[in-house]
């Protein structure tokens, strides 16, 4: 009985004008997106490359004449380019790629956008300025189509059976109501499960043979992720499109409300929380007024030395003297560099804040969740941060066990009073590398907004049996 | 006859639940948005005002033209509540240092601060037009021939004597005023939200371009009506109409537009690199030619004393000497400050040459997106949309333009008043008073700076306290006549023609839909399929 | 004639929706075997309310169906395994062919293991054109459709078969032809509730007529009684007379 119910459905779905419609449109553009990402990946790796060799360029530099190159001597700790981009590119493009660590004074900053592109730092993407912008990633295939095609689906499901009287007429046979609603459910999955598995081999095969450095296996458990979240995220579009054509009077009705609800719930929403960002609460200071707290800071960093150094010649207290400095230059440093961070991480959990009135969208909480468990955008910027403090203090402890003028023991800070010049071994130098994605952090990412996803399903799959067991057959 | 059918398509459309929960979308939309981009706007002209007001203030106070830095603000344009384009992103002014005298290629400052800011964006009036309106259009056309077969009641109305192309544009003229007349709800509700929040003058030059806009929506809309009809004419049923047009949505909409810009973009920052590695090589240039000049200046032995007050004022950027200084300090001063800038001045107009070229070469990539866009309805509209707010890049490249010009006009106006002379960093007229003098000899018979390193020493002996106490009530330099920086707006004539391909494009398809229409529909079959 | 179990039966039947409509008022029927029991009535009599009644598509107010003997609001599914259903217009799943929609309702019905030459006979006995067989259902004419319709019902083989206007909009011939259907399965024992506007066909091929005004059955007689009356006349009195609810 419910075998022939699904049957029958799966005939209708998969061999239509539109499946095949769409399977052709998703195939022509995963093809057209992975020319496109390959050409992009591609000026990416280069950049990040160059980085690496500029920050040999200095380490040779300065390994030959520490004390000379301290002041000269900045590092590039960038985000290292991943194909998971391909999969979600989270607008990795237009934050700031990584930090720069500076010796001297010790500092790590994040990079801005220097590449101007145009006469301004606008970001690369919205040159053209249009309303809306979106990177062509897979994401944008799963978000924006596929969603589209499971409520074209399935908007019409109930409806049609209903304007069509076949409804009654199955139903006039011993069928349980919920085996028809599962049936139409079961066979929508199916219809919208094979382009997207099509379109993700494809990918994934175009990736491996004309990206540089594609690593198999892991680059094919990222896809496999991909596929079930994205399973979860086009259900829910499944079951909305066969809620309404419960509830609506017609076809007509229900088709609008899915195109309105598509609308809202992947573009609209989405795209306009910037509007909270304007919030006083999210309000941070320009950058002028930062450099001047850290002036301030280093004004009174600077008087506590005149006031509290000693004033005599004597070899002690030229010690102490030297000592003292390099103490007041650290905390100065460890100051500005304190302020800077807390304005950063507040500029982050703005953005964050903001992001996370989205997930009322299911687009969002798909967005999320997929860049949560490929580690690109601000969670990679994150950890990119956290491992140039790591990297940071491995230099400096690097410094004074092979550089350090100083006394064992005594209070070490890179300065000319404690580096000394001797050339030093290059290769010696640790190296910053961006660290490997643990499968914890991807977990903690994204688990949040995948049960939530998870939720949303349920919650839907209870109202639409609820309903449709409610629904008027005749 | 005509008018009857208009009339009854125009009723039938607007109690049509499609219509009623479509506008109530865009209303809502509209509202909140136009709202924000309002406040934001406030925001950036409050931000114009007052750093106009420092700017005329700090002019109005330097002892030399060392600290004389010119800033250039760009005053915010109102339309960007409407059309929001660059204008939000991109910073608010640019400055000549006299350091570099580089000719600005950015804008600094601006009012957004978080460098992550970029991950959320505001829709804005031409965004609802372009995703919902066309949404909007679409439903009201796709069953507009096919849906009325479908119930029988084409085949009714044929059978009174109507000729098919009067039909055809009664269709049409109904579904447009139904598109017309929530359009022009919103734009005046959108207006109606900025005049509510306050602060934005209604300018006479707004409302025209507002009208222009609202004009070219029309086009852009009836266009998209036109096509549905054609397409529901030659499909079979009205959900197969439906599904072409939904389709040609998606990818119209979202999937050619995007996937171009993002080539583009690649393209053009591809670019860049190319001429970042160029002006590095001239920079780098540059500053051998001036450690060289160096080399060329005079060998005496001289002390110097600067003006520490302006130092601290100008974060160290601006060196004013203080009025207490020998001859031999002035001369070298003078003839190194003066080589300096020469150089960098023939070099900035050096590096210009490299960024004018590059400028050619992006807006050639540019040109080349555009004009393949300009098929692309959507992206077209918004690019008129963009020309006529005059938001968009192509205001950007006329600013800096303007800012070019400017800055001929400023360093001839610099040369004229011989500003990279002595006048430079030396405060007050060039002949010493007589204190003045003598307080110079009794420094030079000082031997403390005779002992000391180096060819030029900063004096450090036992008169500096009297002469950095020294505080002449020296008259600040008179810069009235320095020219001003003016970029008339461009006139909506100007705006016209810039979109005159775009809408030649626009009006072309919606006479080629609106023909191929008249023909399909003379030889479509009216009756319903049994 | 042994008195068997009726195998439609409505018992005090009465419907009422939530706006407040009477739709069916007490209603009796008793539908045995190898009857065929017309239902007359006007527009919104109560006559396809009495029929989703039947179905378990709506619940009654009070009273109760059975099928078989079986209470259908009680045990809807083992209800429907007794009983067919032609609707008044039917689409149909318009992508299919014919048998393909044959197919798929006769194993809905519980009729699987069918062979293609067995829908075939099926689909000639209701007198379907040969090549309709395997053409597209959407291309149909309605009479054809009618006749889909039918063998669907003629092919789950439910001892009671309920027709809601079978006959509305076909033409003479093909109507003749469906009574004639109707008149083979009366006589190989199926029990038929037929509802209808058609008061001609009523009379030649109902063994019982009853008479529906606003939800009551106002009148029911035989077709030996009818002999001697004049249907017709009765049924426009019926529906000239003063309504029954004020």
């Amino acid at each position: 009985m419910f075998k022939e119910i699904i049957k029958r459905q799966l005939i209708e779905d998969l061999i239509s004008f539109k499946f095949l419609i769409n399977t052709i449109v998703i195939l022509c553009t995963v093809v057209l997106f992975s020319l496109i990402f390959i050409n992009n990946y591609h000026n990416i790796v280069d950049d990040y490359s160059r980085g690496n060799i500029s920050n040999e360029t200095t380490l040779t530099s300065f390994a030959r004449a520490p004390r000379t190159h301290l002041g000269s001597t900045a590092l590039y700790c960038t985000m290292q380019p991943r194909l998971e981009l391909f999969i979600s590119e989270a607008n990795e493009g237009i934050m700031p790629q990584g930090f720069l660590f500076s010796l001297q004074p010790n500092s790590i900053r994040d990079i801005r956008q220097e590449k101007e592109v145009m006469y301004t730092s606008i970001s690369k993407r919205d040159l053209e300025s249009p309303s809306v912008t979106f990177y062509p990633d897979l994401t944008f295939i799963v978000q924006f189509l596929l969603s589209f095609f499971a409520l074209v689906l399935t908007f019409n499901a109930v409806s049609a059976e209903k304007e069509r009287g076949t409804l009654r007429l199955v139903y006039s046979n011993s069928i349980k109501s919920g085996s028809f609603i599962l049936a139409k459910y079961l066979a929508a999955f199916l219809a919208v499960f094979i382009p997207l598995l099509l379109g993700l081999i494809l990918g994934l095969v175009l990736l491996g043979l004309f990206a540089a450095g594609a690593s198999f296996p892991s680059l094919a458990l990222s896809f496999l992720l991909f596929l079930v979240i994205s399973m979860l995220y086009l259900s829910i579009f499944i079951l909305i499109g066969l809620l309404f054509s419960t509830i609506s009077q017609n076809s007509k009705t229900s088709l609008v409300l899915c195109l309105l609800f598509w609308v809202f719930a992947v573009i609209i929403i989405p795209k306009s929380t910037g509007a909270f960002l304007n919030l006083k609460a999210f309000n941070v200071p320009t950058e002028e007024e930062i450099s001047d707290l850290s002036s301030k800071a280093e004004k009174s960093a600077m008087e506590r030395f005149n006031r509290e150094s000693p004033k005599g010649q004597s070899d002690q207290e030229e010690e102490t003297k030297i000592e003292m400095r390099l103490k007041m230059n650290s905390e100065r440093d460890k100051a500005i560099q304190d302020i800077n961070d807390y304005y950063l991480r507040k500029k982050i959990s703005a953005i964050t804040a903001v992001r996370n009135v989205n997930i009322v969208s299911p687009a969002s909480l798909f967005e999320y969740s997929v860049s949560g468990f490929t580690m690109t955008g601000l969670s990679h910027f994150e950890s990119v941060w956290t491992r140039t403090r790591q990297y940071a203090n491995e230099f400096t402890s690097f410094l004074r066990d092979y550089a350090s003028t100083l006394k064992s023991g005594s209070f070490f800070y890179p300065d000319e009073a404690a580096v000394s010049d001797k050339p030093i071994d290059a290769n010696g130098i640790p190296r910053f590398t961006d660290s490997p994605i643990s499968s914890g952090a991807r977990t903690r990412h994204a688990l949040p907004f995948v049960s939530l996803l998870i939720l949303y399903n349920l919650l839907l799959f209870t109202v639409v049996i609820y309903r449709f067991q409610r629904c008027d057959v005749r | 006859m005509v008018k009857t059918i208009v009339k009854r398509e125009f009723l039938d459309n607007i109690l049509s639940f499609k219509f009623i929960a479509s506008v109530l979308v865009a209303l809502v939309i509209i509202s909140i948005c136009t709202f924000v981009l309002a406040a934001d706007y406030k925001d950036r002209l409050r931000n114009y005002d007052k750093g106009i007001a420092l700017a005329k203030e700090k002019l109005a106070n330097i002892p030399t033209y060392s600290c004389l830095t010119v800033l250039i603000y760009r005053r915010p344009s109102p339309l960007s509540i409407f059309v929001s384009g660059t204008d939000r992103k991109a910073g608010s002014y640019v400055e000549f240092h006299n350091v570099g005298m580089e000719i600005p290629t950015f804008l600094k400052g601006g009012v957004t601060k978080n460098e992550f800011s970029d991950m959320v964006s505001v829709f804005d009036l031409a965004g609802v037009i372009v995703i919902v309106f066309t949404l909007l259009a679409i439903m009201l056309s796709y069953d507009s021939i096919s849906g009325e077969k479908e119930e029988g009641v084409l085949a009714l109305i044929l059978s009174n004597s109507v000729p098919r192309y009067r039909l055809l544009i009664g269709k049409y003229l109904g579904a447009l005023i139904s598109v017309a007349v929530p359009l022009a709800f919103c734009f005046i509700w959108g207006t109606i939200v900025v005049l509510f929040s306050g602060g934005v003058g209604i300018s006479k030059e707004l409302i025209i371009s507002l009208a222009w806009l609202y004009a070219l929506s029309l086009i852009y809309l009836s266009l998209v009506l036109l096509m549905g009809t054609f397409v529901s004419i030659r499909t079979r049923s009205s959900f197969i109409s439906l599904l072409v047009l939904l389709s040609c949505y998606l990818v119209f909409v979202f999937l050619v537009p995007q996937a171009l810009r993002t080539y583009s973009a690649a393209r053009i920052v591809e670019q860049a690199k190319n001429v970042e590695k160029n002006t590095n090589s001239l920079y780098e240039d540059r500053i051998s030619k001036v450690g060289e000049a160096l080399k060329q200046l005079p060998q005496t032995k001289t002390w110097i004393i600067r003006d520490q007050r302006y130092m601290d004022l100008y974060q160290g950027r601006a060196i004013v000497l203080s009025r207490i200084n020998p001859p031999a300090a002035l001369e070298r001063q003078s003839f190194f400050s003066g080589l300096r800038i020469r150089l960098e001045r023939d070099y900035a107009v050096k590096i210009q040459g490299l960024v004018d070229e590059d400028s050619k070469n992006k807006r050639r990539i540019r040109n080349t997106l555009n004009s393949i866009l300009a098929f692309d309805p959507p992206s077209s509209f918004e690019r008129t949309a963009d020309l006529a707010a005059d938001t968009g890049v192509d205001s950007l490249d006329r600013f800096f333009e303007h800012v070019v010009i400017f800055w001929h006009q400023y360093m001839h106006y610099m040369d004229e008043k011989g500003a990279f002379g002595l006048q430079y960093f030396f405060p007050g007229p060039k002949e010493l008073t007589a204190y003045e003098t003598e307080l110079v000899k009794r420094i030079n018979d000082d031997s403390s700076w005779q002992t000391a390193r180096g060819r030029t020493v900063p004096y450090v002996g036992k008169y500096l306290k009297e002469a950095l106490s020294y505080r002449p009530n020296v008259p600040n330099i008179n810069l009235d006549d320095m020219p001003a920086f003016n970029l008339k707006p461009t006139g909506i004539t100007d705006k016209i023609e810039a979109s005159f391909i775009n809408v030649l494009i626009l009006l072309f398809y919606n006479i080629t839909f609106f023909f191929l229409s008249y023909v399909s529909f003379n030889a479509y079959d009216p009756r319903k399929a049994e | 004639m042994e008195k068997q179990q009726p195998i439609l039966k409505a018992d005090d039947l009465s419907k009422r929706y939530e706006d407040g409509v009477l739709a069916v008022d007490h209603l009796n029927l008793n539908i045995h075997a190898g009857e065929v029991y017309c239902l007359l009535g006007a527009n919104g009599a109560g006559k396809t309310t009495t029929i989703n009644l039947f179905l378990n598509f709506i619940p009654p107010t009070t009273g109760t169906c059975f099928v078989n003997g079986i209470d259908v609001t009680r045990d809807p599914l083992e209800a429907k395994k007794y009983v067919s259903f032609v609707s008044e217009n039917v689409m149909l799943y318009g992508n299919f062919t014919a048998r393909q929609n044959l197919d798929f309702f006769a194993k809905l019905g519980g009729k699987a293991n069918l062979a293609k030459n067995d829908y075939y006979q099926v689909m000639r006995r209701v007198s379907l054109q040969e090549k309709a067989f395997e053409q597209r259902v959407k291309n149909f004419s309605k009479g054809m459709r009618q006749k889909l319709g039918i063998s669907i019902a003629v092919i789950k083989d439910a001892p009671g078969i309920l027709l809601d206007e079978p006959t509305s909009g076909l033409d003479p011939k093909a109507a003749e032809e469906f009574l004639e259907i109707l008149g083979e399965l009366k006589k190989e024992g199926k029990a038929i509730l037929m509802s209808t506007h058609d008061i001609f066909r009523a009379k030649e091929i109902g063994d019982r007529v009853g008479i529906m005004k606003e939800g009551r059955l106002v009148m029911e007689r035989t077709r030996e009684e009818l002999q001697y009356e004049d249907l017709v006349k009765i049924y426009i009195d019926y529906m000239k007379s003063e309504p029954l609810n004020m």
